[in-house]
């Protein structure tokens, strides 16, 4: 068996020592696997182990075949069907359905990374489905962030949303600003009235 | 004392983070540079963060500092460069040496800036040759 010698002092008191480590991917969820790494009892110095490598990647695979499919189940549920899809993308008829059926295939890491995507902005999609074009593509954006900006507002009832668009000389002025809303409270001291602001 | 210039050739360590595709047997990582490198840059595997180094992945390169890097009094500390450099949105620090011993590059840090790198002050203070000799080496 090869003697490993710490890539520090070249000393071979070197031990494997295992420990669990978190991975995650984005809409996939996470687990614990173990990886290896060397210390050395001579001076203290760390390395990982280069074996650890392959137990991340397999791990990382898994991982990201069920991102996947989590994340085509939630834009099924949200309406948008598989052939709908394919074809706003341009991708050929059962792409996205092999994509999420096919156990032995694991989808590309851009397929993964376009279906991340889509998930997170799902409005994308009517985006390609008008041929990426420039006008509409902000239309659809401008629609959607108007559209947060009132889901955030009635999610904060305490927060008072103004916005304004004007033009100004030979600029164009846009603002939203979120601020709290002010509750005079009334406190009676003596014959004064004090107004506090909360 | 900081050495005012690198004490190695990037380009001599970019060039052995090449290897073979990412797969060199000449750059070890120590221990806690994937778990920093995962954390801040999306990087999970040696063979990613290498790659990543290889294909030009650390652009605007800024040298930080040249230190000794001494973990035994035993042992004569090799001397460490550190970096900054930009990806996408982010500044990252890298800092690495060549054990002579064992023929081998060691990536000693690899994180984002603000993560817990050297602050600015800190930097600037090095720069001056003004840190305390207690904080040389530190990060």
């Amino acid at each position: 068996m090869e003697k490993v010698i710490c890539t520090y002092c070249g000393k071979d008191a070197v031990s494997i020592e295992e420990h669990e480590i978190e991975l995650s991917e984005p809409y996939g969820g996470s687990s614990t696997i173990k990886i290896k790494e060397k210390v050395c009892s001579h001076c203290g110095f760390t390395e990982d182990d280069g074996s650890n490598d392959l137990v991340i990647q397999k791990e990382l695979s898994v991982l990201k075949r069920i991102s996947m499919v989590k994340v085509l189940d939630e834009l099924n549920a949200m309406g948008h069907t598989t052939a709908s899809m394919e074809r706003a993308l341009g991708l050929p008829a059962r792409t996205i359905a092999r994509w999420k059926n096919e156990r032995s295939m694991s989808p590309s890491a851009s397929a993964i990374a376009l279906m991340r995507i889509i998930r997170t902005y799902p409005w994308v999609l009517a985006v390609a489905d008008m041929q990426f074009d420039h006008e509409a593509a902000r239309k659809i954006l401008l629609q959607h962030a108007a559209k947060e900006l009132v889901k955030i507002s009635s999610e904060h009832p305490e927060v008072e949303v103004t916005s304004n668009a004007q033009m100004s000389g030979n600029h164009f002025e846009l603002f939203i600003k979120g601020s709290k809303k002010i509750i005079p409270e009334v406190v009676s001291s003596g014959n004064n009235v004090f107004e506090f602001l909360r | 004392m900081p050495k005012p210039q690198p004490e190695y050739d990037i380009k001599d360590f970019i060039r052995a983070c090449k290897g073979n595709g990412g797969r060199s047997s000449i750059v070890a990582l120590e221990g806690g540079v994937r778990r920093t490198a995962d954390r801040d840059f999306n990087l999970k595997t040696r063979e990613a963060i290498l790659s990543f180094i290889a294909t030009g992945g650390l652009e605007n390169l800024e040298f930080v500092n040249s230190i000794q890097y001494r973990r035994s009094t035993e042992i004569p500390p090799p001397i460490c460069d550190a970096y900054h450099f930009k990806s996408g949105f982010s500044i990252g620090y890298i800092s690495f040496f060549y054990s002579e011993s064992n023929k081998k590059w060691v990536i000693k840090s690899f994180h984002r800036d603000d993560a817990c790198g050297p602050t600015a002050f800190e930097i600037a203070f090095r720069n001056a040759e003004l840190l305390p000799e207690s904080l040389e080496g530190s990060e």
